[in-house]
């Protein structure tokens, strides 16, 4: 079949599905959605600064009111570890491509891929900018708080394990499930686009 | 002729042409309507962008095979759309069924493609210069001819069996 035979089935051959009506396309309907969309995003924003905003002032109270010195060092680095959680999240956050339809397929797919990768290395290293920086805080705030050994068993022996597993399982699983899958489709179409002579 | 009027008939002259490529990235009739209405709805938001510096048709192309790309491969959390219910889609009485078989068959065939290699492909079954071709999957003119070498020869041997 030569080409103008394959331009012709394609050109001639109306998909089989139904025809948009034009006319019921109301516009003034769609900048009033494209509005409340891009409103939406910017309240989801705002909500994670304000939970961020929340759990600083929770840490500057317990800091302020505690009078045992080592809860109030325990207190301010979970503060401090609060900062630098949300900047950590800020950053890649930051990183996310905002979706260009006019960039070209390539340029688009380098992008995304970049902010999927940058996001991937949040997940892989959970362990040490999220979970071992959260500790000393903790520690000396229970021990500083006074906790009995009871409680103290129970925190350091069954809560933060088990808490830390979960979280560091959970961060592991998307990158098995989610990122990784995606890094190699994304990798596999990039392939098909490297220029190659054989 | 005002800009709405304008994109209306832009969207009259392309929407055939739209509704063809979003099926060649979806498998259900369902889906290939949630894909047009993102894609009209992207054209008509950077519609007071274009600039008329390539053609309209071309531009057209470029934002269908991004929005195309936007559906395939970033994730749910980031696929947030704007659905258009007033959009109403209406039965067809004038489709030309003579070479439908040999249509399914060529759609099949390019199915069987990667993402890439379909958008090169219909780009070229739509008459663009390699030069547009080039600057919309961002390669070179040359890997441009390259790879439509290459496809060609996979899907005339898929057609091959197909319609035999």
């Amino acid at each position: 079949m030569n080409d103008d035979e394959l331009k012709k089935i394609w050109q001639t051959s109306n998909v089989r599905m139904q025809q948009i009506n034009i006319h019921s396309l109301n516009l003034n309907n769609m900048n009033e959605r494209i509005k409340k969309f891009e409103k939406n995003i910017t309240t989801r924003n705002n909500k994670e600064i304000a939970v961020a905003i929340a759990l600083i002032i929770v840490y500057s109270i317990f800091a302020y009111i505690k009078s045992a010195p080592l809860a109030k060092i325990g207190a301010i680095l979970l503060l401090f570890y609060c900062f630098h959680v949300i900047y950590q999240f800020r950053k890649t956050a930051a990183k996310q491509p905002s979706f260009d339809v006019m960039a070209s397929l390539k340029d688009q797919l380098v992008t995304y891929q970049a902010y999927v990768l940058e996001e991937q290395k949040l997940y892989k290293n959970v362990l040490y900018w999220y979970l071992l920086p959260m500790l000393p805080g903790l520690i000396l705030f229970l021990i500083g708080s006074g906790i009995n050994l009871m409680s103290s068993i129970i925190y350091f022996g069954v809560i933060i394990p088990i808490g830390f597993t979960l979280v560091y399982y959970f961060n592991q699983k998307a990158v098995k499930k989610m990122t990784k899958p995606l890094l190699e489709d994304i990798a596999k179409t990039l392939k098909s686009l490297e220029e190659t002579t054989s | 002729m005002n800009q709405e009027q304008t994109f209306i008939k832009i969207l009259e002259v392309n929407q055939q042409r739209i509704q063809k490529i979003c099926s060649m990235y979806t498998s259900t009739p369902e889906d290939c309507k949630d894909l047009v209405q993102e894609v009209i709805l992207n054209i008509w938001k950077a519609y007071p962008s274009f600039e008329g510096k390539s053609a309209i048709n071309t531009w057209i192309y470029r934002i269908t095979l991004n929005v195309c790309l936007k559906k395939r491969f970033y994730r749910q959390k980031e696929q947030t759309t704007v659905s258009l219910d007033n959009l109403k889609f209406e039965p067809t009485s004038t489709i030309d069924a003579s070479n439908d078989g040999q249509f399914i068959a060529l759609k099949a065939c390019i199915s069987q493609l990667g993402f890439s290699d379909r958008a090169i492909i219909i780009l070229f079954l739509e008459e663009l210069a390699y030069k547009e071709i080039a600057q919309i999957i961002g390669i070179s003119e040359n890997y441009v001819a390259v790879k439509i070498k290459r496809i060609k020869a996979k899907l005339g041997i898929c057609l091959k069996t197909k319609l035999s």
